[in-house]
């Protein structure tokens, strides 16, 4: 018996998001089957998952499945940390910086990435993002702006 | 490398705090104008904000671009407008819906009517038609509430959403007609209108042009409209009014500023409006869309806002409707 | 008469330039035809309703051409609609039969295209008399056959799937619920009023998961090997398995396109588990089956131009983008309706006509950039995947302008990697994810609509049919489950 493998952690995380969904339900108005409140169908649902996820850890117990792989903790970090400060330049900062800073950052998930060319990468794809996205498509978002504390 | 990067940095701050530089300048002339239209691009009145924009380009010497801040029935929308700088630089386009209704069936909105806003004008109105699918037993609008009456909730009636406009315009009908029907919410107009067409429901409240077409093949029957006077695609079928109910209601839309938006600058976009609303061009083409011009300004335009407010809370709590949160 | 107006100078301009536009915007992440045409409606204040028409349709149906280029070479959907063209276009390309993938998807997509244009002329009167038929009842019906159909057609443990599709269930939860209006799991976030977007959640259970798991494999796996051209083109083979796919799958689109809400997406996943049930060795699907590709593709696209009958005949949108076309044509004083057909003639028959063209161009314009689509495999993944990953997050935010969406790209993507660690599959959660929403809806306003009595769904001959053959369904799964002891699970993608 290994509690590491991949069915039990599985049908335990699924049985928490059923659970969380569980308890948002039981806030709502349930009402009953022929007069059905906002949180009828979520308890039903969640109710469902809950049971599924702990069936499926309980299988997991049982038969001893497969050890969980170790997560790539580079590429993971790397790849939302780009998202993450996507995110957080785009209205700040603009669109160009965004696109730049995301992808020095994303590219710091292949330990075999080159500063330069990194670097080179970033500004192209940026000036490209600008002339498609902004220029081209004209989507509703700044190409670049003073930061708000500077303005 | 990182020198360069530097260098970049700064040559790109440089020229951008020369392009923004000049801020110091006469309204309109320091930037872009934004138009908040609380809906997606293409839906709602996103049409009528783009018309707008286009016109004031064209007379203000200055970009007015349309920008589109949906969801939430354009609580979000409304919401950004009512935060955003009065500098005039930032406009709101809004449909009664945020402004009158929104507030009055949910338990609470982020933004407050009327006192976040300055109220430039209506621009126009769009009354609802009462339509029936053809093999309800009605041929007028007395016929259909004493069908209403003989089977109370037996009718049902679509709507494009909860605690809209339509939906609260049919509850209001029940409620001073004295008939009860079941209410069968959309997600939009186009799923209601399917519905309505293929008899799975027996009522609906739609604006004029979606409607037209429909009546005009017999695919449902125009049996009431709720306007002040007829519309032009509907000269033969009574108002509310005439039919004996009172109830009138239009949509209005209109514009706002976010509040204490100097008033010079309240008063040219005024004229604007106005002159807008006497281009021929422009007249045609929103009464080709089935809008019909309404101008009315200022304070004017706060009391009907304020007024349908009132108006939606006293039915929201008569009918115990409360969209909670 | 149609294909004068269609093929006039002007009309061939516009729809080429809708068409082309479309094919781009369908090859890049979350930016859908949707944003595009509502971008290009102001610009067709100025021209006639015949090009301006033929322009933005151009860029809808054009998108679903586009959509299915980076599900296949990166696992990057373009759209819902092309999601499930991953499942074994992806493996194909790791295979290096990219090019045959691209090719099968142009060619099926083309067939499926000017099927579903014929259907459009030949049936409307017959299609929309169907979608009328289809109330509250029968939608639910409908959509616990697909449900149950798609529930189960990935590979991997049936019982991990359900628990997926559960999962995607609970998500699409999140909004403003349309029956009551009351808000659910919004945490105080008004911007989730409107409900979690499906673009971020394609792209953060596909492209986002992907991207992360191939970072340290993709240099070593087939995509840096020398790709001949020879490679390109399909074998006879594959012609021969991709003929009845790509039929079966034009007949799932032109069923599904008219239906108001469901379009292009269901009928490509519908496509796909029909493929697979009627394939003789099932366990090909997820490996690069190119039935798997043929299908889907014939079937979104065929959807695509069937989604114009209620639109055109009716006047009445199937889906968010046709609803913008509509009000293109209000703008110009043109109100669709029943009688758009008699009244506008011209317009309407060369609209159609101009479909076919377009899906012509479509075919000429996709077929020579195979090559070079196919070389983007040649550029080391290092230098590839960063840019996935901000073309990704600007689609994510292009939908609506708003920040939410990226944030939901991170937390997606996070949760489908750590579901992909657990041997999770993604394709149910999506599907739940978009099915559940409709589902409740339906049942519950079927409820209101039978005031309450749910004999009524079941004695209606539409959707009690429906529900029969769902129960038979079912059924049969459980039997067949029962009857196999336990085959080890299809690993869907080395790793």
């Amino acid at each position: 018996m290994r509690i590491a493998n991949k069915d039990f952690i599985g049908g335990v995380s699924v049985a928490v998001i059923g659970l969380v969904f569980l308890a948002g339900a039981m806030k709502m108005r349930i009402g009953d089957a022929i007069e059905m409140g906002p949180g009828y169908f979520p308890m039903l649902a969640s109710g469902f998952v809950v049971v599924l996820g702990i069936v499926i850890a309980g299988m997991g117990l049982i038969r001893a499945g497969v050890r969980m792989d170790r997560p790539e903790w580079r590429p993971v970090l790397a790849s939302l940390g780009s998202i993450l400060a996507f995110g957080v330049l785009l209205e700040q900062i603009g669109l160009l910086p965004a696109i730049a800073i995301g992808i020095v950052v994303g590219a710091m998930g292949d330990p075999d990435s080159r500063t330069r060319q990194t670097w080179i990468l970033a500004i192209a794809t940026a000036l490209l993002g600008w002339l498609i996205f902004r220029v081209a498509l004209g989507l509703q978002m700044p190409g670049f702006r003073l930061p708000s504390f500077l303005e | 490398m990182k020198r360069f990067v530097t260098a970049a940095f700064a040559a790109i701050a440089v020229t951008a705090a020369g392009l923004t530089g000049a801020v110091a300048q006469e309204w309109p002339k320091a930037g872009p104008i934004t138009i908040i239209v609380p809906f997606a691009p293409g839906a709602g009145n996103d049409l009528l904000g783009r018309l707008t924009a286009e016109y004031f380009t064209k007379r203000l010497g200055q970009q007015v671009v349309v920008e589109n801040v949906a969801g939430g029935g354009s609580a979000i929308g409304l919401d950004r407008a009512a935060r955003a700088k009065p500098d005039g630089y930032t406009l709101l386009w809004s449909p009664s819906d945020g402004m009158s209704v929104l507030p009055a069936v949910r338990k609470s909105v982020p933004y407050k009517v009327p006192d976040d806003f300055e109220f430039l004008a209506r621009i126009v109105h769009v009354p609802f038609v009462v339509a029936v699918h053809p093999s309800v037993p009605a041929t007028n609008l007395a016929e259909l509430i004493a069908l209403s009456k003989e089977r109370p909730g037996r009718v049902r009636y679509g709507s494009s959403g909860v605690g809209g406009a339509p939906h609260m315009g049919t509850v209001l009908f029940g409620m001073r007609t004295g008939v009860r029907q079941t209410h069968i919410p959309f997600n939009g107009i186009g799923p209601a209108l399917t519905d309505l067409i293929g008899g799975h429901t027996e009522m609906l409240w739609l604006t004029p042009t979606t409607g037209a077409p429909h009546v005009q093949a017999g695919k449902i029957r125009a049996l009431a409209q709720t306007g002040p006077s007829r519309h032009p695609l509907y000269p033969d079928t009574p108002t509310l009014k005439e039919a004996g109910v009172n109830v009138e209601l239009t949509v209005y839309y209109g514009m706002m500023t976010p509040k204490n938006t100097p008033a010079p600058i309240l008063d040219r976009l005024r004229t604007e409006i106005r002159g807008m609303l006497e281009d021929p061009a422009i007249v045609k083409r929103l009464n080709e869309l089935g809008y019909t011009p309404a101008y009315l300004g200022g304070e004017d335009f706060k009391k009907l806002v304020v007024d349908e407010l009132n108006t939606w809370k006293q039915v929201a709590t008569e009918a115990n409707i409360s969209l909670a949160d | 008469m149609g294909f004068s107006v269609a093929l006039s100078f002007q009309n061939l301009a516009y729809c080429f330039i809708g068409v082309t536009l479309g094919t781009a915007i369908g090859v890049l992440p979350g930016i859908g035809p949707l944003a595009t045409i509502s971008m290009l409606l102001p610009i067709t204040f100025y021209l006639d309703p015949t090009p301006a028409i033929i322009m933005l349709a151009g860029v809808y149906y054009g998108s679903e051409y586009g959509g299915s280029t980076a599900s296949i070479l990166l696992n990057l959907p373009g759209g819902a609609s092309s999601a499930v063209t991953c499942l074994d276009g992806y493996p194909m390309s790791k295979q290096g039969r990219a090019g045959v993938a691209l090719s099968i998807t142009a060619i099926a997509s083309f067939i499926g295209g000017s099927l579903g244009i014929v259907v459009l002329i030949a049936l409307s009167p017959a299609i929309v008399a169907v979608a009328f038929a289809f109330g509250a009842a029968e939608y639910f019906a409908a959509m616990v056959f697909a449900l149950i159909a798609l529930s189960l057609m990935t590979g991997g443990s049936p019982l991990k799937s359900l628990a997926m599709v559960g999962v995607g269930l609970l998500l699409g939860l999140v909004g403003t619920d349309v029956i009551s209006g009351a808000n659910r799991y919004m945490y105080g976030i008004p911007e989730l009023s409107d409900g979690i977007n499906v673009a971020a959640v394609t792209m953060g259970l596909f492209g986002i998961t992907e991207v992360i798991a191939s970072i340290r494999n993709a240099d070593t796996g087939g995509a840096k090997q020398k790709i001949p051209l020879r490679a390109m083109i399909p074998t006879r083979d594959d012609i021969k398995r991709s003929v009845w796919p790509t039929l079966r799958g034009f007949g799932v689109g032109s069923a599904i396109g008219p239906l108001p809400g469901l379009g292009a997406t269901v009928a490509s996943f519908m496509s796909y588990a029909l493929e697979k049930r009627v394939a003789k060795d099932p366990s090909r699907f997820g490996k690069g089956a190119i039935e798997g590709v043929a299908g889907p593709e014939s079937a979104n696209n065929a959807a695509a131009q069937t989604a114009f009958i209620p639109v055109l005949t009716m006047g009445i949108p199937a889906t968010a983008s046709t609803a913008v076309m509509l009000s293109a044509l209000m703008m110009q004083g043109i109100n669709p309706g029943p009688r758009l057909m008699t009244e506008h003639a011209d317009l309407f028959w060369g609209v159609i006509a101009s479909f076919w063209v377009g899906n012509v161009m479509l075919l000429i314009l996709n077929l020579p950039m195979i090559g070079l689509w196919v070389r983007l495999l040649s550029i080391p993944y290092r230098l590839l995947y960063p840019v996935i990953l901000v073309l990704i997050c600007v689609g994510a935010y292009s939908v609506k302008f708003q920040l939410l969406d990226v944030w939901l790209v991170l937390g997606i993507g996070a949760l489908g990697y750590a579901m992909r660690l657990l041997d999770f599959e993604p394709t149910p959660m999506l599907i739940g994810f978009i099915l559940g929403p409709m589902l409740e809806e339906n049942f519950r306003r079927a409820m209101l609509s039978a005031f309450g009595d749910p004999m009524e769904i079941l004695m209606r001959p539409i959707s009690g049919t429906l529900l029969v053959l769902s129960a038979i369904m079912l059924l049969l799964t459980f039997w067949t489950a029962i009857k196999q002891p336990a085959v080890k699970p299809p690993v869907l993608r080395e790793e």
